[in-house]
């Protein structure tokens, strides 16, 4: 499912304009992204919790090149899935 | 950073501030939401949300682990997954505090540095080299000297058709028979000796031609002289050399005498072109000399484009200098030349070197280890969202890395470089161009350290 596809299946479940459903999910991601670059991590109750991690520098080596490259540190985003949500997941026949 | 946990409640107010909805309608959509994504997710396996990441299911292949409090082996089976990647407009935001960290090659860097010591020793290898050539060559030319003096002599040895013993010793009488005998072999001879410089300086073009006209005002000359002798060779040929040797002696004293005349002519023409000669070979070789302290000059100074790297010049002007003043010894006529030449060809380098090695480095140093006094600004920039000290870097001085030096222009303004509140009013300093020089490591460099020094302080 694309953004579109998303935008259209909640504007029909919510009985909301497009362009409403389009501004919210806008909002949703920029208020996600303002809290997680805080370094707070988001809940989302029934779905799972945003975190915001740090990465530490790393010395990583090109194996064809033998040169070793300090990767500095950086911060990620990462999603942990709720245990519902887990256990839905597992247990879907997506595979095979 | 803190590190609060934001729930769904707190996160609803935030997006019903944002979007101008209320509360009720946040949270009927984030509801809604969540449950979509989730249904679409298990049914098509992959949601992608436009601004904020993708969610996908992957499948893990079973795989066997082991218990770790009791060692046993077991399987975990294989399962899905929820992945989820965020977008790179989102990662951007998080990873602000960060975003002006490059990878930094370390390998790279260690021979950088290295780099500048070793790129700069071929050079002295190289000089130095050039400098043992000359040497060499100078003492090849002095070895050369006694050798040719002595030259003539063989020559004329081998060519007369009869040869007499006491050739080698006297000069003076030596061309006399010649030319009792054959007038023609001195003319020979002279021809060989004005030849041999053609052969020691085969660079020299001009060479073979500045005698030769001299070989012809000498000829006539000689070709008066065996009129004279045209009335002696009807003395037996036994007493000849006796004859010719008082003669000589007469002749020797009053010095209009034909005969001693030409034996000084030969002699001058023998030492001429010799002197003549080594003074194109000293010419030569000065120009030799300077071309290669130009390429040398040039090889040094072209990666540098300015003094910074330059700490090492006193060691190389010194270098030039004893290699000069080697040469000046060995060749004076030559040092004139060189005096000469050199200024012309690189003026800067000559400049240096003449009035004073020790002052050229201090500049340089100055560029890197005074501490930087921001006075001259370019124009100042007021912050918004999404301005960032690299990017005003990369705008104003040609490369992210330089940032270090708008934030310590506005120490007094930026709490953390990480974070850039909008609205701030930043400087943009001036900076000495050697400073920010895209052409040179010790810039990076500099700018690295000043960079790892900002970025674990905070």
């Amino acid at each position: 499912m694309n953004n579109k596809e998303l935008i259209t299946e909640l504007a029909r479940s919510l009985d909301l304009p497009k362009e409403k459903i389009s501004a919210l999910l806008d909002a949703t991601a920029k208020a996600m992204a303002e809290e997680l670059s805080k370094g707070n991590s988001v809940n989302m109750q029934g779905f799972g919790v945003f975190e915001s991690r740090r990465k530490d520098e790393r010395v990583s080596v090109n194996p064809r090149t033998k040169i070793r490259t300090l990767i500095p540190p950086k911060q990620v985003v990462v999603f942990k899935p709720s245990n519902s949500l887990k256990d839905k997941v597992k247990q879907s026949n997506l595979h095979e | 950073m803190s590190n609060e946990k934001i729930s769904s409640l707190e996160l609803i107010s935030a997006i019903s501030e944002q979007s101008g909805t209320t509360k009720k309608v946040a949270t009927a959509f984030m509801r809604q939401l969540s449950e979509t994504v989730e249904e679409a997710l298990l049914r098509d396996g992959i949601v992608k949300i436009k601004g904020f990441g993708t969610y996908k299911i992957t499948w893990n292949e079973s795989r066997s682990s082991i218990n770790v409090n009791t060692g046993e082996r077991y399987e975990i089976a294989g399962h899905n997954k929820i992945s989820f990647t965020p977008d790179d407009e989102v990662s951007d935001i998080v990873n602000r505090p960060y975003a002006h960290l490059e990878p930094m090659d370390l390998d790279g860097n260690f021979p950088e540095k290295a780099a500048e010591l070793p790129e700069e020793d071929p050079h002295m290898k190289r000089f130095s080299e050039q400098a043992s050539e000359i040497v060499n060559l100078i003492a090849d030319m002095q070895a050369f000297k006694p050798k040719k003096k002595a030259k003539p002599e063989p020559v004329q040895e081998t060519q007369p058709i009869e040869p007499e013993p006491e050739i080698k010793i006297t000069p003076a009488i030596e061309p006399e028979p010649v030319k009792e005998e054959e007038p023609l072999p001195a003319a020979a001879t002279e021809a060989d000796v004005v030849s041999e410089p053609v052969a020691t300086t085969p660079e020299k073009i001009e060479e073979p031609l500045q005698p030769t006209p001299e070989e012809r005002t000498s000829e006539p000359i000689i070709q008066e002289t065996p009129k004279q002798k045209e009335s002696e060779p009807t003395i037996p040929s036994a007493t000849v050399t006796e004859v010719i040797a008082k003669e000589a002696e007469n002749h020797r004293e009053p010095e209009a005498s034909p005969i001693a005349a030409e034996a000084q002519l030969i002699e001058q023409m023998a030492s001429q072109p010799e002197k003549r000669s080594y003074k194109w070979l000293y010419i030569s070789l000065a120009i030799i000399i300077s071309l290669s302290g130009a390429a040398f000059a040039f090889y040094y100074y072209y990666p540098v484009l300015f003094p910074p790297q330059t700490i090492e010049k006193p060691v190389v002007v010194k270098d030039v200098v004893k290699t000069q003043s080697t040469v000046q010894i060995q060749a004076p006529a030559k040092s004139q030349t060189d005096s000469v030449e050199k200024p012309k060809a690189k003026p800067e380098h000559g400049s240096v070197k003449e009035k004073a090695p020790a002052p050229a480095p201090a500049p340089p140093k100055d560029v890197f280890e005074t501490p930087r006094v921001y006075k001259e600004f370019i124009t100042t920039e007021t912050t918004t969202e999404g301005t960032w000290l690299t990017m005003l870097s990369l705008k104003y001085y040609g490369h992210k890395l330089f940032w270090v030096y708008i934030y310590e222009a506005n120490k007094d303004k930026i709490h953390n470089p990480g974070v850039l509140p909008p609205g701030t009013k930043l400087k943009i300093p001036k900076l000495d161009p050697r400073l920010i020089d895209k052409h040179n490591g010790r810039c990076f460099r500099q700018a690295s350290e000043l960079q790892t020094l900002y970025t674990t302080k905070q």
